[in-house]
């Protein structure tokens, strides 16, 4: 009779109603935020050295920025995107943004305008320009290798390139000393194929948690210098630069919830290796 | 016009692939002003493949609203909704201020960020339900997969300083080594798939009908 | 309708004073209130598929394709159709034609802009085929640039890691993990692709490979699922901050209890 009962119990655990796994979720996600913990954030090495690439370049250097991604990764990339940026802007360097995903520039131009409010004296067609999207993938990367305002003529707010005092010492792709790119999709191999390698720039990596480990076989190659991995990484870039934002917020959240799955997976496994006994046992009994 | 339906775009594909390949080894300049011309027109080419794409969508829609199809009222409101943001873009602008940045903002980046952000829940359910260790193979991709998630963030640092270590060690070695094998893969596909299409064999890109 | 044209094709240096009105009202806090409560209901449309396929989301579906195309056609009207096409053809129409800055005449295009129009010719009947010249012209061309530098810039350098990482001298532990660590990556990545070559027959010597490879790719897909989860929670963090914070926190807690501060 007990171990009838038993049995149920671990049925019913195994055919637990998605809703409720759903709300579990919710709460994990939502309490931490409500009451943060501020577990602390390790940094990595491979976050570590694009951080300390930027950090070594001597002031007024040439960083291209691909922003190379839509809503669709926002919260992963846009906390990245404002950290490696702000990284830029501090260290005085020179710095164009470019983006090879149709419909991602006005996030670039919003994160832009939140950064300008912060450092008014930063100045477009100077210290740095947005020259948006341009349609054609690889044959953008290629067109950039020749003339990089030719590739571009209008920047993101329709103004002419040519005449900008940026684009005078960084018009190819190799004027580039170093270069950021954020990635959602496979535009990342486009520019080491067509772009990074062919014109032998060091370049880093922030990308999407879905697709960073494809990434590590360019790292250890010494095609990439580093990696920033999904929100983790954002928030230790965050971490790196002394001002926790929203990666950081939503660490202590990220946590829980993969505490959550981490247990929910082997209570289940448990769960039904208990059942795969009983059942034998039963066989056996009714044999 | 049957030479030029047919043998044609193979006979150019295959000059054009020969000289552009051939054109990488040789130092001259009118090498690299080829290279420059190609890519040039190129990038202006590329461009109406992107207005075709987008027609296709508008057709598709159309035709739903002209046949009356059942539901046809939400191609209505695509419809709506594309004129709407393209006219106000053409004739007022697209940067932060202006109409299109403000629906951008508020009503694009919530839909496509949530449509991706509801995976969430279905993959933490589908993981409860359907991830068990059946065989070995089965249990060498739960345990990987459990150390990654549980040492990729800070509460499994924290309880466990070792896992952090554990997982950095799987990516930066295993997975890494299989991630290594799979590009090698990949470059070699490539480099088969590019030529056969420079020597004809490979025809998918001229598409079907006659 | 000139004044119009000109409207269109022009690009925005400096904001005229209407321009500067409208962004002062579209960001000004009224507006964004509304757009606060819009963003989070359109937020509750997409979620409330998890329960399950409803009027509600299919509505938010069909809005966000309308709005992204357009949004898209709008970058695509900005950033190439003016100044790739229109102005290299017509370069008054460039605001800053006659300046140093204007857009050069350049005839050259009309040959790429008809290469390109034939792959349009795909909408009318029968006519399709013509797009088959432009697409071996950009295939063509492409493959014969992309695959020296698929050869040199991915393959050479990715195959060149895996054998030259491998620390033959040991003096000291470290290098024997290093040696261990190697010789990982040497293997996983030999038994990896000996399992993709599917045309050999997996048995004896190359079936034991290709089982070894197998269970790296299990480790690697591991790694995968572990990110991938990582990935769709954050970006559910990222909605729910949103929907807590920005929109809960701020319109409706906020505004209350301003209400009763106020009153």
């Amino acid at each position: 009779m007990e171990a009838k009962q038993h049995a149920t119990f671990v049925e019913l655990f195994l055919k637990l109603d998605r809703r409720i796994i759903y709300t579990l979720v919710v709460l994990a996600v939502a309490v931490p935020l409500l009451i943060p913990i501020g577990l602390p954030i390790n940094v990595t090495p491979e976050v570590q050295s694009i951080y300390d690439k930027i950090e070594s370049l001597p002031e007024g250097s040439n960083i291209l920025l691909a922003a190379d991604f839509d809503p669709a990764s926002q919260p992963e990339l846009y906390p990245m995107l404002m950290a490696v940026m702000e990284h830029i802007v501090r260290k005085k360097h020179k710095l164009l943004i470019v983006v090879l995903w149709i419909n991602g520039p006005n996030l670039v131009a919003q994160a832009i305008d939140e950064l300008r409010k912060e450092y008014p004296d930063w100045k477009s067609g100077e210290d740095y320009a947005f020259l948006g999207f341009q349609v054609g993938g690889t044959i953008v990367i290629m067109s950039m290798g020749n003339d990089i305002s030719k590739t571009f003529p209008k920047d993101h707010y329709g103004n002419a390139t040519s005449p900008m005092p940026i684009i005078r010492n960084f018009n190819k792709l190799k004027d580039t000393d170093y270069m950021v790119m954020l990635e959602a999709g496979n535009s990342g191999d486009w520019w080491i194929v067509y772009g990074t390698e062919k014109f032998n720039i060091p370049v880093g990596a922030g990308v999407t948690a879905v697709i960073a480990p494809q990434y590590y076989p360019y790292l250890q190659a010494g095609q990439i210098n580093g990696i920033i991995g999904g929100l983790r990484g954002a928030a230790e870039y965050e971490k790196l630069i002394g001002k926790p934002g929203k990666a950081t917020s939503a660490m202590d959240s990220q946590s829980a919830v993969h505490a959550l799955i981490f247990f929910a997976i082997i209570l289940a496994n448990i769960f039904a290796m208990i059942l795969v006994v009983q059942k034998r046992r039963k066989a056996r009994e009714a044999k | 016009m049957q030479f030029l339906k047919k043998k044609f775009p193979v006979l150019l594909a295959f000059v054009l692939g020969m000289v552009m390949f051939i054109r990488e080894f040789v130092p001259a300049k009118i090498a690299q002003s080829l290279y420059e011309g190609f890519v040039n027109w190129s990038l202006v080419i590329t461009g109406f493949a992107a207005v075709f794409a987008i027609i296709s969508l508008l057709h598709y829609h159309v035709a739903k609203v002209r046949k009356k199809v059942p539901g046809y009222g939400f191609s209505v409101l695509t419809l709506v909704a594309y004129t709407q943001i393209l006219l106000l873009g053409l004739v007022l602008g697209k940067d932060i201020g202006t109409p299109t940045a403000w629906q951008y903002q508020f009503v694009f980046v919530p839909m496509q960020a949530t449509m991706f952000a509801t995976l969430a829940f279905f993959i933490a359910s589908a993981a409860f339900r359907a991830f068990r260790a059946r065989t070995w193979e089965a249990l060498a991709l739960l345990v990987a997969g459990l150390i990654v998630m549980i040492g990729r963030v800070p509460i499994g640092e924290a309880i466990l300083p070792k896992l952090g270590f554990l997982a950095e060690w799987i990516m930066n070695n295993p997975n890494m080594a299989a991630s290594r094998g799979v590009t090698l893969g990949v470059a070699l596909a490539q480099i088969a798939i590019s030529v056969r299409i420079i020597f004809g064999i490979e025809r998918t890109y001229m598409g079907g009908g006659d | 309708m000139n004044h119009l044209a000109l409207i269109l094709l022009q690009g925005a240096d400096n904001l005229a004073p209407w321009q500067q009105a409208m962004r002062d009202v579209l960001t000004g806090p009224l507006m964004v209130t509304i757009g606060i409560w819009i963003a989070a209901g359109l937020t509750l449309c997409m979620f409330s598929f998890i329960y399950k396929d409803n009027p509600l989301f299919r509505f938010g579906e069909y809005l966000y394709l309308g709005i992204s195309a357009g949004y898209g056609s709008t970058i695509y009207w900005y950033s190439y159709i003016k100044p790739k096409l229109i102005y290299p053809l017509i370069p008054t129409l460039d605001p800053k034609y006659g300046t140093p800055e204007g857009t050069l005449f350049n005839p050259w295009v009309i040959i790429p802009a008809i290469l390109g129009a034939f792959i349009l010719m795909r909408l009318v009947p029968g006519k399709g085929w013509v797009s088959r010249i432009t697409f071996a012209f950009l295939i063509g061309g492409g493959t014969g640039i992309g695959l020296p530098l698929v050869v040199s810039n991915l393959f050479l350098p990715q195959f060149s890691a895996t054998v030259q990482a491998i620390p033959w001298r040991v003096t000291g532990i470290d290098e024997a993990v290093l040696l261990l660590n190697s010789l990982v990556l040497f293997f996983g990545a030999l038994t990896v692709l000996v399992y993709f070559f599917f045309s050999v027959e997996h048995r004896g010597f190359v079936g034991g490979f290709s089982r070894v490879g197998i269970y790296f790719l299990m480790i690697s897909f591991g790694a995968s699922f572990g990110y991938t989860i990582m990935a769709r929670v954050s970006l559910l963090i990222g909605r729910i901050q949103f929907l807590m914070f920005d929109w809960i926190g701020k319109e409706i807690v906020g505004r209350f209890a301003m209400l009763i501060h106020g009153g």
